[in-house]
């Protein structure tokens, strides 16, 4: 599972790599991120052309095929007296997720570790048992980008079952997970171990992609810095500008807040969950109308403080954002996360507020 | 979706059969269009079996999204019904609900609805001929039309359709040097109002993190002024701030573009700000930068120095006053105009295939609603859930439910500042929405928003003579 | 815990023979909710009734859904029934399974369907019924009557005498209105002052009536029963207390002006009394006529040119210091009786109104005809005081004319023609009328055979057809029209021309938007039904009388004065006022105030109020409906984009629960 475990990659051309994701499509149901009219995302794909592994990220994460937007959790009917329950549809068919980022499956490990630990999210981990995910090494980074100061790497493989990297010619595919083991058993006798010069330039890719993400790195040690600054008053002028939309959320990899709500009339209906978001005013507004986070810059700290504090001090100090950016790049009213945190640790060694 | 699959597994079969009954909702007044469902009763017309009605006590109490709501349980068609212009119970309650239809109505067209579906009908007491004939009509209408499946779907786009090219910027961006001019003055006055004590806090722009990005800034003293500064990236309509800092400072500067201004305007006019609270420092911008091109809704945006504002600013300097020349015009056409036409022109099935993708990508984050200035709102009807107007789920119909009701409480109050469409992540054309209700207010009623903070927004008005062509 | 019970009529066979109303009745029992579902014969006998409310006390229910006739047939009747067994009335619901479903689907197997359907969705909507209960308004025992013409004074009479206390006003210095101009009255020809002035003399001593005159109505806030009314009274400048009406001060006085009341034929003073009857008899002081006007201000003298008047008081009851002063009265009822005017026919410019003094309206001739009037009575040229010895009168001028004037019939031209062609003959014996006509309308108690008297008798030239051109030439009006019988053009010479010029509102719509009424295109004002509520207004408490409403003559005016007064006293008569609780509600957690919900309401019910902290600090405004005024239409509701506004009765979550039964979707498990 270690970066440097580089001895079980295959290399293969570009039509071979094809040959392979389009051996999945008959049996699974193969996610890969599609351009549709401008808009990147992940899609359920058919044919094997669609698979294109462009660069650059989707626009939001592919968290929703583990931690769908919408998700049935019962439905019931009721005639007469008697009342039918039914549990959640199950779904089954194995899904790989083809061209996650590194960001993004890091993503996935912090869904994990909120659903999976402890007693588990029964939804969530049917779906995750089913799921392979197939990463690809970032090959550029954006202006946005900063999973280096989280901990993370354009190149890592963490979260990921399978892992690619492009090379001049072809990719080099490796295998993460036994899942990932399963999922690249097909490529028996294909391809042909990459050469050292191969190796090289995957290494010379990842530190030049790394090297463009010039950002300082959030140090783990500010987990506890931060919860102790909750009451600095910055917290009110860094997020004064919060218009206080759920954009940050609903395209961040590890943003897993849910709403749940029942639908229907009294003679059928079903209770769902939905994705909520902590930005929301009324995501914490009590039936009263009393709201105990009563400013945007409240909100905004809550989701600041979650994801650099109060996460990482229940997690061995990792951070729960993954720096994929996504907030910073649509947010509105540019409101920039990882700059807020630094702004917030440096009043609190200097002792003093930062001006607005 | 449980209701979905069931509804699925009804309807088509249903229809297979050639003895099809449509299930059609007549939203029907008590005092006319009920009574003259009674008369036809009592002369023992008969209609076919598919309406069911709905007593309420005028067509003014029928809010569209109630017409929403009956397609969004799977009616394969809707009629509202009422008295005749001039002999409502309540005096007018019908010619205000005839402006509210008129933009429901040209909205489901616009989306693509086939208007097969959807009748309005001036029915009195004693019409029940009227009444039967009306049926009769709008059943066999609905039947054409067939079953109504597709309300509303997740998922991946399939729409063939694709908005054809914008024409090139009919300029070219404003010279850094006129850029940093503009920033300077604003500097200055920002200085000069916070020193004097005019205001409390001046909103602006200030460069933010990402490359040439420009952001909202908050000054409170005059020491920070230098902060502020002002480029073409100034893209935000910094009036969905005013209601908030004037509750918390009192009296707010707002540095303002022209389209902006629409924002303020709508504000006063609906008693959310007042005229006192607020200074509005006007630029004279030239159009700003989105997507990487001139923002579409400055295409025909003469760069004019906006009306209403208590400074002007341009790259000369700061002036007092507002000094709209008012001859600049437009430049070239509005982008907006030729996409809405373009969608106008396709059938209507590719119309409503082409809205169908757009709301399936819909991750309701409610951007649209937090940018934009007239949704001040402190609990959105979003967040209503006795009864629940628009569902929570993040899924086809919930979603086409939010952006109808979207779409309609911001008709004949947006201001076309096209951050809604500019901020969303799914990059739902909410500008092209937004900008044929406009069109069709300004057509059918000769309002413009942002004109006049002393009039009434046209939805909560009428005329006696409003068009009503649609109506049967 | 929702407790429904369903009771499903056969009416007979009206609707047993297309709904197989036990299958409806048995499908209802499978509604979650529902706990008795039964059917019976006839639901409206007294047996029937006795079905439901026993089972409302055998079952504890908390709705029923009567699935029966229309409600607007047998609503009250079960809703009584059901309140009788101890259920709130409003959760009692019709199903109308008649009407709209048996009578009009032959086909069992279409009608049952529905009629489940229809029970269902109402069953749905009674669950989410809440008790309502009528709410009583306290009623201000007085009422306020606006015009002091025949109308206005027959129903502040009629108010009066049933012991009511009322505030009438009048604008001019003096009541009795255009009939006080009339000299005599069709078809009886009863002498019009004779039979006014007993009225206005009545008025002035009734005890229990408050005569306002020379005073406006400046503002109406409140409802029904509990209106507050601003009225503004005039300076006439001369004390009533001290005035004994002598004269002396208009002997004194320099100034002509043309008068009012003799609609400008004949002069009078600037200080006056409007005709030697008037009511009251307290002279006036027309400020804005008067020598001191220049130096004056609006309200008041300043600097006095001219005491003249005042001089020959000797009772010292001019007081150039009068101020307008504004009175506020509470009352419980107004009824507004603000009359009419006549067309200005210099809006059809053939006829030469205005371009030559010979060329008079109705009401002038009316003067001129008049013993109290500028010629005593004798039929004189204006123009130059000779005799008029060739009248020609025309009719229809602005009336049936929607091109220029107004598209209605005016109503009592006809009939004050041939009355003005009578009395004329009857003064001047050997004089000569002519009547242009387009057809003639006498419908009323002895008016056709009045016109014909004229006609035949009084040998009246009538002559059907319309007047092209009044041109005066050498002294005297040449008038060009048309016989449309004969098919000739005529022309005939004339020295005085009478134009029956169309009757408009006296009001320009201002005091209707005060009392929060409509007017109709012309600016009549609206009654609530033409047909059945002929006197009352859409706003409760508000009446109508006389010529206001619509053109009508002095028999119709009395009697829709007494009407008003009749439906007035209906309401004062009441200890308190029962109110529909159908109205809407403000939700003031939700409300953002952007008031878009006053602008849509007609009735003027929706308030702006103030939210104060504990401090009496103002926290924010909110909309509230105030119950008594609210008719419950439900138009601010849809207006409200938070949906902080609901409607009792018709509540959104009432029709939400019926969509969702309505349609099959969600149906189909119910059914």
């Amino acid at each position: 599972m270690s970066e440097g475990a580089m001895a079980s990659a295959t290399r293969l051309t570009p039509d071979e790599l094809h040959g392979w994701l389009a051996g999945m499509l008959g049996d699974k149901r193969v996610l890969a991120a599609v351009d549709e009219d401008g808009l990147r995302v992940f899609r359920s794909v058919e044919r094997a052309d669609q698979i294109a592994l462009p660069t650059g990220k989707t626009r939001w994460s592919p968290k929703e095929f583990l931690f769908a937007r919408t998700e049935t959790l019962f439905a019931y009917s009721v005639a007469g007296n008697e009342v039918t329950l039914d549990g959640a549809p199950v779904e089954s068919a194995e899904q790989v997720l083809v061209g996650v980022r590194p960001c993004d499956a890091a993503g996935f490990l912090r869904l994990d570790a909120i659903f999976l630990d402890g007693d588990a999210d029964s939804l969530y981990a049917s779906h995750r048992v089913r799921t392979t995910v197939v990463t690809v090494a970032c090959d550029e980074a954006g202006p946005e980008c900063f999973c280096t100061a989280v901990g993370g790497s354009p190149a890592s493989d963490k979260g990921s079952d399978v892992h690619l990297t492009r090379v001049a010619d072809g990719w080099l595919v490796r295998p993460v997970t036994a899942k990932g083991d399963r999922l690249t058993a097909s490529l028996a006798g294909v391809g042909r171990a990459p050469s050292p010069e191969e190796h090289a330039e995957a290494e010379t890719q990842s530190t030049r992609v790394a090297g463009h993400i010039r950002q300082s790195a959030i140090a783990r040690e500010w987990a506890a810095i931060l919860e102790s600054r909750f009451h600095l008053p910055l917290w009110e002028t860094l997020g004064r500008r919060c218009v206080g939309c759920g954009i940050c959320t609903y395209v961040c990899p590890s943003c897993s807040c849910f709403d749940v709500t029942d639908t229907g009339s009294a003679s059928c209906g079903e209770r769902c969950r939905s994705w909520d978001s902590c930005t929301f005013a009324a995501f914490t507004r009590h039936a009263s109308g009393h709201n105990p986070r009563a400013t945007q810059a409240a909100r905004y700290r809550q989701r600041v403080l979650h994801k650099f504090s109060y996460f990482p001090l229940g997690h061995d100090g990792e951070s729960m954002c993954v720096g994929c950016g996504r907030c910073v790049q649509l947010c509105p009213v540019g409101l920039n996360v990882r700059e807020t945190v630094q702004a917030v640790v440096a009043a609190a060694a200097d002792g003093h507020d930062a001006g607005g | 979706m449980f209701q979905q699959s069931q509804a699925a597994a009804t309807t088509p079969a249903v229809a297979e059969t050639a003895t099809w009954q449509p299930q059609i909702v007549a939203l029907i007044c008590n005092w006319c269009t009920y009574a003259g469902a009674d008369s036809a009763g009592t002369a023992r017309r008969s209609y076919p079996a598919s309406v069911r009605a709905v007593r309420v006590p005028c067509t003014g109490r029928v809010d569209p999204l109630l017409i929403v709501k009956a397609f969004e349980q799977g009616a394969d068609g809707v009629l509202v019904s009422g008295c005749h212009p001039g002999d409502c119970h309540y005096v007018q309650g019908n010619m205000v609900a005839r402006r509210r239809f008129t933009v429901f109505r040209a909205l489901m067209d616009f989306l693509g609805l086939d208007n097969r579906r959807l009748h309005f009908a001036w029915i009195s007491a004693s019409e029940g001929a009227k009444w039967s004939r009306a049926v009769d009509e709008v059943t066999t209408a609905v039947r054409a039309a067939g079953p109504l499946r597709d309300w509303g779907r997740t998922g991946a786009r399939r729409s063939a359709v694709r908005l054809p090219a914008v024409p090139a910027a009919p300029r070219s961006a404003p010279s850094a040097d006129d850029q940093r001019a503009v920033g300077g003055h604003l500097q200055r006055l920002a200085a000069t109002l916070l020193t004097e004590g005019r205001v409390s806090v001046v909103i602006g722009y200030t460069p933010g993190s990402l490359p040439a990005q420009m952001v909202p800034a908050f000054v409170t003293r005059p020491e920070d002024a230098p902060a502020l500064g002002w480029s073409d990236r100034c893209v935000n309509n910094l009036s969905v701030y005013l209601p908030g800092a004037v509750r918390q400072w009192g009296k707010v500067a707002l540095v303002a573009k022209r389209c902006d201004v629409n924002g303020v305007v709508g504000l006063l006019q609906e008693s959310q700000i007042a005229r006192d609270d607020v200074v509005v420092i006007g630029v004279a911008c030239p159009g700003v930068q989105d997507d990487g091109g001139l923002a579409l809704k400055c295409h025909a945006c003469g760069g004019d120095a906006p009306p209403h504002a208590d400074w002007t600013v341009t790259p000369g300097g700061a002036e007092p006053g507002a000094h709209p020349s008012g001859a600049s015009g437009a430049v070239a056409a509005d982008p907006r105009d030729a996409l809405v036409t373009y969608l106008e022109s396709l059938p209507a099935e590719d119309r409503w295939a082409y809205w169908q993708d757009q709301f399936s990508s819909c991750l309701r984050c409610y951007a649209c609603r937090a940018v934009c200035p007239l949704c001040y709102c402190a609990v959105c009807v979003a967040e209503k859930n006795r009864p629940q107007w628009i569902p929570v789920n993040i899924e086809g119909k919930a979603n086409m439910t939010w952006n109808i009701a979207r779409a309609l409480h911001l008709s004949g109050r947006c201001g076309g500042c096209d951050e809604c469409a500019r901020d969303c992540p799914a990059d739902v054309r909410l500008d092209l929405l937004n900008h044929r209700l406009s069109r069709e207010i300004e057509q059918r009623f000769g309002y413009r928003s942002g004109a006049d903070p002393a009039v009434a927004p046209p939805l909560a008005t009428f005329r006696p003579d409003d068009p009503q062509e649609f109506i049967r | 815990m929702a407790r429904i019970g369903v009771f499903v009529c056969h009416c007979g066979e009206n609707i047993a023979r297309t709904v197989r109303v036990k299958d409806v009745a048995a499908a209802a029992r499978r509604i979650p909710g529902v706990v008795v579902s039964t059917d019976y014969k006839y639901l409206c006998s007294a047996p029937g009734q006795k079905i439901i409310t026993d089972a409302v006390t055998e079952h504890g229910l908390t709705g029923v859904v009567v699935s029966a006739c229309s409600p607007q047939l047998h609503e009250p009747t079960f809703r009584r029934a059901s309140a009788q067994a101890g259920l709130n009335p409003f959760q009692c619901e019709m199903a109308n399974i008649r009407e709209q479903c048996s009578w009009v689907h032959p086909d069992p197997s279409e009608a049952t369907p529905k009629a489940t359907q229809i029970v269902a969705s109402m069953v749905e909507k009674v669950k989410q019924s809440r008790p309502l209960r009528a709410f009583e308004v306290p009623i201000t025992k007085r009422a306020l009557v606006i015009g002091g013409g025949v109308a206005g004074i027959r129903t502040a009479l009629d108010i009066a005498n049933a012991g009511h206390s009322v505030v009438l006003v009048e604008r001019e210095p003096s009541i009795g209105g255009n009939m006080a101009r009339l000299s005599e009255t069709f078809p009886t020809l009863d002498c019009s002052q004779c039979i006014l002035t007993p009225l206005t003399v009545e008025v002035l001593r009734h005890p229990n009536i408050e005569l306002l005159t020379y005073a406006e109505v400046e503002a109406v806030s409140g409802y029904v029963g509990n209106f507050r009314v601003r009225i503004t009274k005039k300076p006439r400048y001369v004390s009533p207390d001290l005035c004994t009406a002598c004269g002396d001060c208009v002997a004194a006085c320099p100034v002509d002006v043309p008068s009012d009341f003799d609609r400008s034929l004949a002069w009078r003073k600037a200080i006056y009394i409007p005709f030697p009857q008037a009511v009251p008899t307290t002279y006036t002081l027309d400020a804005g006529r008067c020598l001191n006007a220049r130096h004056g201000t609006a309200s008041g003298y300043r600097v006095l040119a001219c005491e003249r008047c005042a001089d020959a008081c000797l009772r010292r009851a001019i007081d150039y210091d009068q101020k307008p002063e504004v009175v506020e009265r509470d009352v419980g009822v107004i009824v507004a009786a603000t009359g009419y005017q006549l067309w200005d026919a210099a809006q059809a410019p053939e006829y030469g109104y205005g371009t030559h003094p010979d060329i008079v309206d109705g009401l002038e001739f009316e003067r001129l005809l008049s013993a109290s009037g500028p010629t005593g009575g004798e039929v004189r040229r204006p123009s130059n005081g000779k005799p008029a010895k060739r009248v020609v009168m025309i009719q229809c001028v602005g009336s049936r004319d929607p091109r220029r004037g107004v598209a209605y019939c005016s109503r009592v031209c006809c009939m004050y023609t041939a009355k003005h062609a009578l009395l004329y003959k009857h003064k001047v014996h050997d004089g000569q009328v002519v009547v242009f006509y387009m057809d003639i309308r006498a419908a009323g108690k002895g008016y056709e055979e009045f016109v014909n008297r004229v006609m035949e008798e009084e040998r009246v030239l009538y002559l059907r057809g319309r007047v092209s051109q009044v041109i005066p030439r050498d002294g005297e009006l040449l008038v060009f029209g048309a016989d449309t019988l004969s098919g000739q053009a005529v022309q005939v010479k004339a020295d005085l021309v009478v134009l029956a010029t169309a009757v408009v509102p006296a009001e320009d719509g201002a005091l209707a938007r005060k009392l929060r009424i409509s007017t109709d295109a012309y600016g009549f004002l609206q009654e609530a039904h033409p047909k059945l509520r002929p006197v009352e207004t859409l706003t409760a408490g508000v009446f109508l009388a006389g010529a206001a409403q619509a053109p009508k003559d002095i028999p119709d005016t009395v009697a829709q004065a007494s009407a008003a007064a009749s439906k007035a006293l209906e309401l004062l008569s009441r200890p308190v006022l029962q109110r529909e609780p159908t109205v809407c509600q403000v939700n003031e957690a939700v409300c953002n105030a952007c008031f878009d919900c006053q602008r849509v309401c007609p009735y003027g019910a929706i308030e702006r109020k103030e939210l104060r902290n504990r401090d009496g600090q103002l926290v924010r405004r909110v909309a509230h409906v105030n119950p008594a005024m609210c008719e419950g239409c439900g138009a601010c509701l849809v207006a409200c984009r938070p949906q902080a506004i609901d409607l009792a009765g018709y509540s959104n979550e009432q029709i939400f629960g019926q969509l969702e039964a309505l349609v099959p979707a969600l149906a189909g498990a119910a059914v």
